[in-house]
């Protein structure tokens, strides 16, 4: 179950996954506790500049290993399989980075919680 | 007697009335297609009834009561009986198939899923015709459904979906350790086909999506029968709760119902177009993606309910996001047919009409995903519009292709391929006709689930029509059925591989053998009998693995889940009655429930426990005649596997995974009480104390601590101690557990007072309950060692019920954190 090939797959969307609920319950007990906004904002930053860390770099290493060696993705063997895997994460990071700026671009755009 | 001799006799299904004790995948899964479809038909005919009632203003076929009962049901049916169901009922035919595997690695499980299904449906769609159907729409807010309907329509859902739900959890666990743990040697990761990617990702959401509904459909029923006020403002609850779990569960599941279908896309289009899929990794990229950020969007039916500004354009923005991953997987699909060489074919129709509606659908989607835009269409009949576009369109015309496109591997026959050209004309049209209108409809102010409308509006013309296209749609849907019944001995049989495809399914010989796959081949590519033509010739010669079957048992090839090394030979369970009558005997407990006779409920339920206990007993944890055995030439491979190499330890972890979910979701709700309410727990009410749920906690732990000993003395051969272990660990397990119940019940809270003292016995009566389950299990393994079925080595049971008890032991420390915890932290 816990294989690091589909554990590494995941990695990046937790990530993402992370960052927004992170957003949603900080924003929604700020608001319902009517608590000063202005935190708020700083607390989203400084996730999101982490969340951002962490799938640039399962990005980076997942890309790494997907250049390194020259089997085509479907070849039948450890050095195809993992350059595939290597691709897929890259491809999950890069999904999962965008999908956190866009949730941090929320925060840029609407600054109350009307 | 010959290896194919032994094969087909070990694997035969049984005749005469003995046949409904089958478990094999390729006899339950037709029953389980059959079934859906003819929830379909029904569905589809309430779908008419209220069209023709919609067809003119002011029509008088059906009154407002019976039409709420009928929008209600059919919704219901669609998605609970229908749309997620089929689903499984297409995986549990094609998956061993597509994977070279004899069977599901729990045949009974599929079963018992399957019986379950049959039961929680015809026990809903029965209420209609009695007059007494649900009528709060398939989301059942309250307070309509609880203090507004207090009748028993509410009841029929709550506890014949949970059943449902039951089953589409134990096919969930069946189809993710069937995609890891039953795939052919050599099919990798990088080489597995889309199809079981996507019923991988599908599976675990279900996991995770249908839990909130569980725990959400316990508190409104606790509402319903006692008075627990967790939905009711005037007992400290909150009706936007409900429609958190639901959504929770509600959204995600839209995509447990489109993703398998766009798996059958995924299948299908390189086989009509002739040439492997493009954007293999993008394909992928897109089910895992979907998986995820599908789960950020349940908000996104409740924009209107007054929630803060940000948490909106939080949704908004996940709404959008997952349009990415969708716009890449239709962009690799559109790709494939332009690069290969289409051929006609019926399945070919379906996918092309399926594409270009989805792709209409998907783009409403993203305007309803616009806070702004859905302030003025949330609850018209553009919404209907829409939902009907992507579900129809994603999942339904996939489905009608694919039916089409696997027939011959359910029945050895093929369907017309003129009959199915003309159903896909008439059901595009009819879609197109009933649907297109609506988003007009809906933007001219029509709101949803009215039984009727004034003349004047302009609504009176796109409502005829989508009448008329609701009736030609049925007319495809009407061809379709002919087609699958008609008589068709004449035409003979389907040729071998007809579609030229090259994936694993196609290996069957027409008819197919019940064994599956005559041996159980080494594959080196994505589309083995393209890339490999001599397979088929192999593989019919038993060249492979597991081409015989000497001992006369069932068996089906365990590999790793990364890289598909053969480790095991799994034995598997043959015909039973038991899979049919457990769920009879628990399903008993939620028919009666329904009419709130706990005495009977409960007998029954105690049957079921009583039943499951002698299925585990007799059909699991046997120890092998010898230790291994010869799974193909050179490789001898264990016949038995305990821990976390076992499929049965997997598919615990995995159903643990969704329990704890559930639980998640009560605790979500105590949560979700603190951040809306000023002050909760209110300043005077009494809690449960801190004393009691301590020392619950502690004899708890001190149980799960004696559990652990039992499985390490177990393993150093030291018997007495191990049962002796176990013994004291349940007696520990039951005195935690009265414990816990006795901190309330000392301190006086009053569950139907309160929502605070209600969501306390909740958390309290659900860490209970496990504790109880753990009791048994413990026993279970005492009796198993005491009876030699269980040893040091072949201690399966044992590994099992530690896992259980690592996850019981992590629920009862979570509750008392939160019941007795976090009133002193505020």
């Amino acid at each position: 179950m816990s294989t690091p090939g589909l554990a590494s797959i995941a990695a990046p969307l937790l990530v993402w996954a992370g960052h927004f609920v992170f957003s949603y319950a900080v924003a929604a007990v700020v608001c319902a506790k009517s608590a000063p906004v202005g935190g708020l904002r700083g607390a989203i930053a400084l996730a999101t500049a982490l969340a951002l860390a962490l799938v640039a770099r399962q990005g980076a290493s997942a890309w790494s290993k997907h250049v390194r060696g020259a089997e085509p993705h479907d070849a039948p063997n450890d050095e195809g399989r993992a350059r595939f895997v290597g691709h897929l994460v890259a491809l999950c990071a890069a999904l999962s980075g965008v999908a956190v700026v866009y949730s941090a671009a929320v925060f840029l755009v609407v600054r109350s919680c009307e | 007697m010959s290896a194919e001799e032994r094969l087909r006799a070990v694997w035969k299904t049984p005749s005469g009335w003995r046949y409904w004790s089958s478990v094999n995948n390729s006899d339950v899964g037709v029953w389980y297609v059959a079934a859906t479809f003819v929830f379909f038909v029904f569905g589809g005919v309430l779908a008419l009834l209220m069209r023709v009632q919609l067809a003119k203003p002011g029509n008088t076929v059906l009154e407002a009561e019976q039409y709420a009962q009928v929008f209600t049901v059919h919704g219901s049916v669609m998605m609970f009986l229908f749309a997620l169901p089929i689903f499984e009922a297409i995986a549990v035919i094609i998956l061993p198939q597509l994977l070279g595997a004899r069977d599901l690695p729990f045949p009974r499980l599929s079963a018992f899923g399957f019986w379950c299904f049959v039961i929680g449906g015809v026990f809903l769609c029965g209420s209609l015709f009695f007059g007494v159907a649900p009528r709060g729409g398939w989301f059942m807010y309250p307070p309509l459904t609880s203090s507004y309907q207090p009748d028993i329509g509410a009841d029929f859902w709550l506890l014949g979906f949970s059943f449902i739900e039951v089953s589409a959890i134990a096919a969930a666990i069946e189809l993710v350790v069937g995609v890891l743990k039953c795939r052919p040697p050599g099919m990798r990761l990088n080489l597995m086909p889309p199809y079981a990617w996507y019923v991988l990702v599908a599976a675990a959401m279900i996991l995770f999506a249908f839990p909130p509904l569980i725990a959400g459909s316990l508190l409104l029923e606790l509402e319903r029968a006692f008075g627990w006020g967790f939905f009711d403002p005037r007992k400290g609850g909150d009706p936007l709760l409900w429609q958190h779990l639901f959504w929770l569960f509600g959204h995600p599941e839209v995509y447990v119902i489109f993703l398998p279908s766009v798996a059958l896309l995924a299948t299908m289009l390189p086989t009509v177009s002739k040439r492997p899929l493009v954007g293999y990794g993008g394909v992928v990229l897109a089910a895992v993606g979907i998986g995820f950020l599908s789960f950020g969007l349940w908000v996104h039916h409740m924009y209107t309910t007054g929630l803060p500004g940000v948490s909106l354009g939080l949704f908004s923005a996940a709404s959008t996001a997952v349009g990415l991953p969708t716009a890449v997987q239709f962009a690799c699909f559109v790709a494939t047919l332009l690069a290969g060489k289409p051929q006609r074919s019926v399945p070919l129709y379906f996918t092309a009409a399926g594409i270009v509606s989805f792709v209409l659908g998907g783009l409403t989607g993203v305007m309803v995903a616009m806070a702004p835009f859905d302030f003025q269409a949330h609850d018209t009949y553009f919404i209907v519009g829409h939902l009907h576009f992507v579900l129809i369109a994603g999942a339904v015309f996939p489905i009608f292709g694919g039916l089409y496109y696997f027939f011959p591997i359910a029945t050895g026959r093929q369907l017309s391929q003129k009959l199915g050209t003309v159903a896909c004309a008439l059901v595009f049209v009819g879609f197109n006709l009933t649907f297109l209108p609506m988003h007009l409809t809906g933007l001219r102010g029509m709101p949803r689930r009215v039984f009727t409308y004034a003349a004047g509006h302009g609504l009176e013309t796109p409502n005829l029509v989508s009448t008329v296209g609701a009736f030609v749609l049925a007319l495809g849907v009407l061809v379709i059925l002919f087609d699958v019944l008609r008589p068709k001995k004449k035409q003979g049989w389907s040729p071998r591989n007809p579609w030229g495809a090259g994936t694993l399914e196609w290996l069957q010989a027409m008819p197919g053998e019940d064994w599956g796959v005559r041996a159980i081949p080494v594959v080196t590519s994505r589309y083995p009998l393209w890339d490999d033509p001599g397979l088929v010739a192999r593989v019919d010669a038993g060249e492979g693995y597991l081409p015989d079957a000497e001992e006369g048992l069932r068996e089906t090839l365990i590999v790793s889940s990364v890289d598909a090394k053969p480790l095991q030979v799994q034995r598997l369970p043959g015909s039973s009655f038991l899979p049919m009558l457990s769920a009879f005997a628990v399903g008993g407990f939620f028919v009666f429930g329904t009419y709130h006779w706990w005495g009977l409920a409960l007998s029954s339920l105690a049957l079921g426990a009583v039943l499951i206990c002698k299925w585990l007993w007799s059909g699991t944890g046997a120890i092998p005649e010898k230790p291994a055995k010869l799974a193909a030439p050179g490789v001898e491979l264990p016949l038995y596997a305990s821990g976390s190499g076992s499929i049965g330890w997997m598919g615990l972890f995995i159903m643990l995974l969704a329990d704890l979910t559930a639980f998640a979701s009560i605790v979500f709700g105590y949560f979700f009480f603190w951040t809306v309410h000023d002050d909760f727990p209110p300043r005077d009410a009494v809690g449960p104390g801190v004393l009691w749920p301590v020392t619950g906690l502690a004899l708890v732990l001190a149980a799960w601590g004696l559990t652990l000993l039992a499985r390490r003395l177990n393993r150093a051969e030291v018997r007495a101690g191990a049962v002796v272990s176990l013994g004291l660990s349940a007696a520990l397990a039951a005195a935690g557990a009265a414990a816990l119940l006795y901190g309330p019940w000392v301190t006086g809270l009053k569950p139907s007072q309160h929502v605070y003292p209600a969501v306390v016995w909740v958390l309290v009566a659900w860490a209970a309950l496990h504790l109880a389950v753990g009791v048994v299990m413990l026993g279970y393994c005492a009796v198993r060692r005491l009876t030699g079925r269980m040893t040091a080595t072949y201690d399966g049971e044992l590994q099992n019920t530690t896992l259980y008890w690592h996850f019981t032991a992590l629920t009862a420390l979570i509750t008392v954190a939160v019941i007795a915890g976090f009133p002193l932290a505020t």
